[in-house]
């Protein structure tokens, strides 16, 4: 990356912090419900940014091996399923579809009761 | 129309001690309550839409499959759901929304039952998986029912009202269902966003609560999950 620190996350941070600090407590009761939802936003965006490319690279890993080729996407593993071309009962095919729900849930809300009682 | 003294918020009502009492035995109140809404007399809903099953679930599937985002978890609850049986019954009127936040209670318990907007004849049974779903728990994720109670309460409730007897593995299908249902709920609110019809912030984020149905339904249907 060519640009400064602060890096996104950096900035992002800081602009959570920010909203939480300093805006939060001024702002009426309905705006904020509004604002914990931006603040849920910004860190989806965050952990997206510092997770997802690992996150994504495990789950396409998986379904690399499982369909036996050297590139795979969600898409692939779609239309796997759909064409019912792999056994709806094969372990690997579900234990993959589990990590994908894992990962995607880790960036989206990682405090979601079934992601921390599967954790557990 | 008549007004109902008691509250709807569901944190509230998980929450406040006022309410301690009256979720003891709220479970088996809301299956009594379910079992009489369908023993409603349907030829008094002309104007409501029928709807079968297989219907819904093709309709839920069509409507995912036109928002072009791949869900490997929701092409394999599709092939699941259309393999399932949801139970012999009668069409009857359905609530179609029944869960906290659409039930006032008060400290006595359950008082009344609101948000009829999803209403329509169809197999009633879906009122029953719909108030077990993990989204309608709000974090109390070991009470099946709500959030406050548990299924075999529930199904005490329903049994002690209607003639038809449901058991548990029936409302799991109609609990797979009904978060399958609320995952395509999510896609269809985050694209109004992002078709620009609206642009909304709450919208765009509940986008990214798809993946809370998607990892409820694989806790389902291979992790042992209630």
């Amino acid at each position: 990356m060519i640009f400064d620190r602060p890096s996104s996350v950096e900035l992002l941070k800081a602009v959570s912090f920010f909203l939480d600090e300093k805006i939060k407590k001024e702002v009426p009761p309905h705006l904020a419900f509004k604002l914990r939802i931006v603040e849920n936003v910004l860190k989806i965006v965050c952990r997206e940014i510092e997770q997802g490319d690992a996150l994504s690279e495990e789950v396409i890993n998986d379904l690399k091996k499982l369909i036996n080729s050297d590139i795979a996407s969600l898409e692939d593993l779609a239309n796997l399923i759909k064409e019912q071309k792999i056994d709806l009962e094969d372990q690997d095919l579900q234990n993959i579809l589990v990590k994908l729900s894992k990962n995607k849930i880790a960036v989206d809300n990682p405090n979601y009761s079934t992601y921390k009682k599967l954790l557990d | 129309m008549k007004f109902v003294e008691g509250e709807s918020i569901a944190r509230k009502i998980l929450r406040d001690d006022e309410y301690k009492n009256a979720l003891k035995n709220l479970a088996f109140e809301c299956g009594e309550s379910i079992a009489k809404i369908h023993q409603a007399d349907i030829s008094e809903f002309p104007f409501l839409p029928r709807k079968s099953v297989s219907d819904q679930i093709n309709d839920l599937y069509n409507t995912y499959v036109s928002f072009n985002q791949h869900s490997p978890v929701f092409e394999y609850t599709y092939l699941w759901l259309k393999e399932q049986s949801f139970g012999e019954i009668n069409d009857s009127l359905v609530h179609g929304d029944f869960r906290l936040g659409n039930i006032i209670v008060s400290q006595m318990g359950l008082e009344s039952i609101i948000d009829w907007e999803l209403a329509h004849i169809g197999n009633p049974l879906q009122d029953l998986g719909w108030i077990c779903g993990n989204s309608w728990r709000f974090g109390n994720t070991d009470k099946v029912v709500g959030g406050f109670g548990n299924i075999e309460d529930l199904l005490d409730g329903y049994n002690s009202i209607s003639e038809y007897k449901v058991d548990t593995k029936t409302v799991r299908a109609w609990q797979v269902f009904g978060t399958f249902r609320w995952g395509v709920i999510c896609l269809i609110q985050a694209s109004a966003h992002l078709t620009g019809s609206v642009n909304s912030v709450e919208k765009a984020a509940i986008g990214r609560r798809v993946s809370e149905t998607e990892i409820d339904i694989v806790d389902l249907l291979f992790l042992g999950g209630k």
